[in-house]
């Protein structure tokens, strides 16, 4: 009786829910697109800078969105600083082992960098006449340690979500040490996309928005590898994806979000002109698909 | 040698940071990863409320059972 | 430090009568499910179904009986928290509203949870849940409250066959292990003990003597810490964070002057 694959099979579920899945997907875009945006501003070229302030701009929208969704999954939100400050010694909460802890705090610190560097491009922009904000973009010293600090902090921001899924004793979740490396992966072609889409909304086209294709691409193949591994790692487990969520992981996610684009981008002339919006538009839904996935998947499984 | 030495030390630093204080503990062992986060007297009991969601046929005020009163007096003795 | 506290349930010996469900409602007051109309589960005497928020004692009803009915046994298991020596939930809480207190056992503070949820997804056993008044999870204290004024747990002190037994872990150990040993004599090869010793996440403080597979009580098997895939999962988060850094370095460096003049003409 009850042969099952794993121990976790006996785990209750968190019910974590939509607005976590939302935030998986916000809290992934605005870690990628600051990664990415500190990226041109690090290495790429003036003539792309339009295209950072871009990521900067939706890096710190999508932060503030997430966040807020994050604070009222909570069943007291109320309470939402207890997880920074110990409420009744008020020293800082903080256990570095608890991804949930640390996470808090990267989202904290990654919030602040966010919002310097959101002022510096308004700044930029012309939109917020403030002198010192112009310093926090660059050229110039200041600048390039807030990006890569923030960048940094972005891919954190972006992957510890996935390690925190891990750290728990639910079925697939609990069952691969691989879901933060898919996560971290993932954002990186979901951001690359959403800033190919933003930056043809808004008619400000840098030269960089080639290497964003580019980078989506060579990510897209890299998030192949991931997904292929992460199955095999879970080994018997897999089992719990013989069913419509195991379908909607298979068409939504690796036919319609990594190989349609991935052959979008190898035949450049299928679509034309909308080729590179339609490559950008299925890779955001297929990271969206893959969080919704990820999360619901392991509700009803266990005994 | 020398090089296995700091390998094997780094390692070890390594995984003894990422481990939480929870994972060697042991029976009557210390807190563990508790981090002290508490008043003398512990609350446990905000969810006491044993008529909570009953549809009450008479409309009669509740009889006064304030949550757990009776655990938190005896605690307090 | 108070010498290590616990439960020790003898399956062998449970009736069924669920007294213990009730002295542990009616001690820490916890609600009725529903609004007190009675739900049947329809597929056994078993409606509490599984321990949450507002259920923290739960007896397991599993029938064992062939198609032909001709043979057959119940077992019966009164299911609690099992305040384990190293406890996954109190490891992973953000907000330490899990304590470990000075009888070795593990209790959520109601005032400190926020409701994240992450003890309930990190608890091997499913123990813990949201309590839907108080809008914090939940579980068994094992009667702090009780314990702190000298007095044993409401559900052992109810217990009409001793099947849930209260004590120190070392007295309850040299108990279990006899009967243990008296069940294996009289024929009962299947009886052993479930997380008394330190294997099982350090011991759990509620141990229980099963005469079937744990996974017949629907317990797992081989519980295991949650932070066992913090350092793998970690380290291969940072190798793809390094390789999508690679990637981003290259491309954004070499970007093809050309494919800009053929994408514009």
């Amino acid at each position: 009786m009850n042969a099952v694959p794993s121990s976790t099979w006996f785990s209750a579920s968190p019910e974590w829910g939509w607005l976590v899945v939302l935030y998986l997907f916000l809290g992934s875009l605005a870690g990628g697109c600051y990664f990415l945006a500190a990226l041109i501003d690090l290495v790429g070229r003036a003539e792309d800078r339009p295209l950072a302030r871009l990521g900067y701009y939706a890096a710190f929208t999508c932060l503030v969105i997430g966040g807020i969704l994050l604070m009222f999954d909570l069943t007291r939100p109320e309470r939402f600083w207890h997880l920074l400050l110990q409420s009744h010694t008020f020293r800082p909460m903080f256990k570095y082992w608890s991804p949930m802890s640390i996470g808090s705090w990267a989202l904290v610190t990654f919030g602040a960098f966010a919002f310097i560097s959101f002022l510096g491009v308004l700044a930029e922009d012309g939109l917020l006449s403030w002198r010192a904000a112009r310093h926090m973009r660059p050229p110039g010293l200041l600048a390039r340690v807030i990006a890569v600090i923030g960048g940094l902090l972005g891919l954190y921001v972006a992957g510890y979500t996935g390690v925190l899924l891990a750290v728990t004793n639910r079925p697939i979740w609990s069952d691969t040490p691989l879901l933060g490396m898919l996560f971290v992966v993932s954002a990186a072609s979901m951001s690359a996309a959403f800033m190919i889409l933003l930056a043809r909304r808004s008619a400000r086209t840098a030269p960089g928005i080639f290497a964003l294709h580019r980078i989506d691409a060579w990510v897209l193949a890299l998030e192949l590898l991931v997904l292929i591994a992460l199955v095999i790692s879970l080994g018997p487990v897999a089992r719990a994806w013989l069913n419509a969520w195991g379908l909607l992981l298979f068409f939504g996610v690796i036919v319609a979000g990594v190989l349609a684009p991935l052959a979008l981008y190898w035949r450049r002339d299928w679509l034309g002109e909308r080729n590179m919006t339609t490559a950008a538009a299925l890779v955001l839904a297929g990271g969206f698909i893959l969080r919704l996935v990820i999360v619901f998947s392991a509700e009803g499984v266990g005994v | 040698m020398k090089h296995r030495l700091i390998t094997a030390l780094t390692a070890l630093v390594c995984s003894s940071a990422c481990s939480s204080p929870e994972t060697a503990r042991t029976r009557g062992d210390g807190p563990g990863a508790d981090l002290g986060n508490r008043d003398p007297i512990v609350r446990m009991h905000e969810g006491s409320k044993p008529y909570a969601g009953t549809p009450r046929l008479i409309p009669t005020p509740p009889p006064p059972l304030d949550p757990a009163d009776q655990a938190d007096r005896l605690s307090r003795r | 430090m108070a010498e290590p506290m616990g439960f020790y349930t003898d399956t062998t010996v449970c009736i069924g009568c669920k007294a213990c469900e009730v002295a542990c409602k009616e001690w820490n007051q916890l609600p009725a499910t529903n609004g007190g109309v009675n739900t049947l589960s329809g597929d056994s005497y078993d409606n509490t179904r599984r321990l949450d928020g507002i259920h923290w004692r739960h007896v397991k009803f599993i029938e064992q009986f062939p198609e032909d009915r001709k043979d057959g046994r119940w077992l019966l298991m009164s299911d609690v928290c099992k305040h384990c020596v190293q406890a996954a939930c109190l490891e992973v809480c953000p907000t330490n509203a899990i304590i470990r207190t000075e009888f070795d056992t593990v209790v959520i503070q109601s005032d400190v949870c926020n409701g994240c949820r992450a003890c309930i997804a990190a608890c091997p056993f499913g123990v813990i849940d949201i309590n839907p008044v108080s809008n914090t999870a939940q579980k068994c204290t094992l009667c702090y409250d009780r314990l702190q004024s000298g007095m044993e747990p409401a559900c052992s002190k109810a217990c009409p066959t001793d099947s849930i037994q209260f004590g120190t872990i070392r007295e309850l150990r040299e108990r279990a292990g006899a009967r243990v040993q008296q069940l294996q004599n009289a024929g009962e090869k299947r009886a052993h003990l479930y997380g008394a010793d330190e294997k099982m996440l350090g011991g759990l403080n509620s141990f229980y003597l099963l005469v079937d597979k744990p996974e017949v009580y629907g317990l797992p098997p081989d519980p295991k810490m949650p932070t066992r895939n913090l350092v793998p999962g970690s380290l291969f988060s940072i190798l793809g964070a390094l390789l999508v850094g690679l990637i981003g370095i290259v491309n954004f460096r070499r970007r093809g002057a050309g494919e800009v003049k053929e994408a514009r003409p």
